[in-house]
């Protein structure tokens, strides 16, 4: 019927927390009493069976759940998305990308630099270039994003989101769909951020027999949720 | 009996509640606006520039075309069956506070308002408002505020052209068509608006220019599952638009 997850025992206090969330997600689907806790620089596989989206969006924030609480760096997630000292401390890479459409690449990963800093245009322009490469799209950097696949706006999205230097990067479905090179890009690029900039990651998987390769690299901890109805 | 009573009580609550969350979507724009002055201007700035370029200026040619067609008509009936001394005088009122307004706003309607509820509703499905809130970048700030400022300024623009591509379109074409029948220069007819109906036709494209990209992004954000809940809500917006207009467009002559 549930739930639970748990981490390495660490002293930091947790960067996100899950305390007693439920969920109803549908007439045939709910979550109930789901905890857990992330700190610095820990990567957490969500092993999800179903509605891993909903459960990844909930712990981002963006949905409520119908009870428990979600702690962002130990205050309700809300109230942090309020205060703007939150700003850029998190990324979401979606399922879909989640990219602007009506917006080159290069300008998607320039956004939350030219929104939230005062960084000159040419530092900006620098600091998208690293990310394109570090990605392996800079042939892409002058395309929209209905013009490149899936998989390579996955990547877009990935370097938007590391581009700001954020605490923690939520990754929805890790391996969905992803070819070996653009599986072995997105690895790559989230290996060098946790080792970098210390930065957590909390994917959404699904169940499979024969994970992708790089996956234990990258996921240290698998936290399994099921999930039923009573 | 007891339903339809029940059923008019339900669609009462929904209108309330509807006007209600546009009015707390229009109170959060603004209070952002205020709070966060200079915050993330260069993005907010290159969006509002393309808001007045799509709504305002490529909407030039139809403005013109259908602002010259109207203006004819009335010149040209007021001409026709109106004493002469009537004819400046009431012709400029009745474009300048009446119709131009309105014609302005169907056409802005039409063109800008479907297409901004069609440009939410679909950021809305591809993820791209909650990404922007991932991002600390809060939706009515980075997507709103700037519609909303680049609509009004777009309608005062183009009411400013309209009024001209009218009187002095529709004079002349009228003149080209019936070389007699304008028995009066056109600077009489640019010279018989009123300053004061010019202020309040100002007053009206403003309003008109806030109620339409509140209606049309509120309808984009009630997209919520799949892309064949587009049409409805477009079209919903435009309905609700198009009324919201008209009733503007009275209430103001009324009280003007």
């Amino acid at each position: 019927m549930t739930e639970s997850a748990s981490t390495q025992p660490a002293a930091p206090p947790a960067l996100l927390a899950l305390r007693g969330v439920d969920l109803d997600v549908n007439e045939a689907l709910y979550f109930h009493d789901v905890n857990l806790e992330i700190r610095s620089g820990e990567s957490v596989g969500l092993v999800v069976p179903r509605a891993r989206t909903t459960l990844l969006l909930v712990a981002a924030g963006l949905r409520r759940p119908d009870s428990g609480s979600v702690l962002l760096n130990g205050a309700p997630i809300e109230s942090a998305y309020r205060d703007l000292a939150h700003e850029a401390s998190t990324g979401f890479v979606f399922e879909g990308g989640g990219l602007l459409e009506n917006t080159t690449v290069a300008d998607n990963i320039a956004l939350p630099l030219r929104y939230h800093t005062s960084l000159p245009e040419a530092v900006i322009a620098d600091r998208v270039r690293s990310a394109l490469v570090e990605v392996g799209l800079t042939e892409e950097a002058a395309r929209f994003p209905y013009q490149i696949p899936r998989g390579q706006q996955r990547l877009a999205s990935l370097a938007r989101a590391l581009a700001i230097e954020p605490a923690l990067v939520y990754v929805d479905d890790l391996h969905h769909g992803a070819t070996v090179e653009i599986w072995q890009l997105f690895v790559g690029a989230m290996d060098r951020a946790r080792s970098r900039g210390n930065t957590a990651f909390l994917s959404s998987l699904a169940i499979a027999d024969s994970p992708p390769p790089g996956v234990d690299r990258l996921v240290h901890v698998t936290a399994e949720v099921r999930a039923s109805r009573v | 009996m007891n339903d339809a009573l029940a059923n008019l009580g339900r669609r009462s609550s929904d209108v309330v509640r509807y006007f209600a969350e546009s009015a707390q979507l229009l109170a959060r724009t603004l209070v952002l606006a205020v709070s966060m002055r200079g915050h993330g201007f260069r993005v907010v700035r290159r969006v509002l520039t393309m808001q007045i370029f799509f709504t305002g200026a490529q909407a030039v040619l139809p403005v013109t075309i259908a602002s010259i067609a109207v203006g004819t008509l009335v010149i040209s009936q007021a001409t026709e069956y109106l004493p002469g001394d009537y004819v400046v005088g009431v012709s400029a009122v009745i474009l300048v506070r009446e119709v131009l307004p309105l014609l302005t706003a169907f056409l802005v309607i039409g063109r800008s308002g479907t297409a901004m509820t069609i440009e939410i509703g679909s950021m809305r499905l591809n993820d791209e408002l909650a990404a922007l809130r991932m991002m600390g970048i809060p939706f009515e700030h980075f997507v709103l505020l700037p519609r909303l400022v680049g609509m009004v300024s777009a309608f005062v623009l183009l009411i400013t052209y309209a009024y001209v591509a009218a009187l002095a379109g529709g004079y002349y074409v009228w003149f080209a068509i019936s070389e007699s029948a304008a028995s009066f220069p056109v600077v009489d007819l640019l010279e018989g608006v009123d300053f004061i109906d010019l202020v309040w036709s100002v007053v009206k494209v403003t309003l008109f220019g806030v109620v339409v990209a509140v209606t049309s992004v509120q309808h984009g954000l009630m997209v919520r599952h799949s892309r064949r809940e587009l049409p409805i809500y477009t079209s919903r917006s435009l309905v609700r638009s198009t009324l919201l207009c008209a009733i503007i467009n009275t209430a103001v002559s009324i009280i003007a």
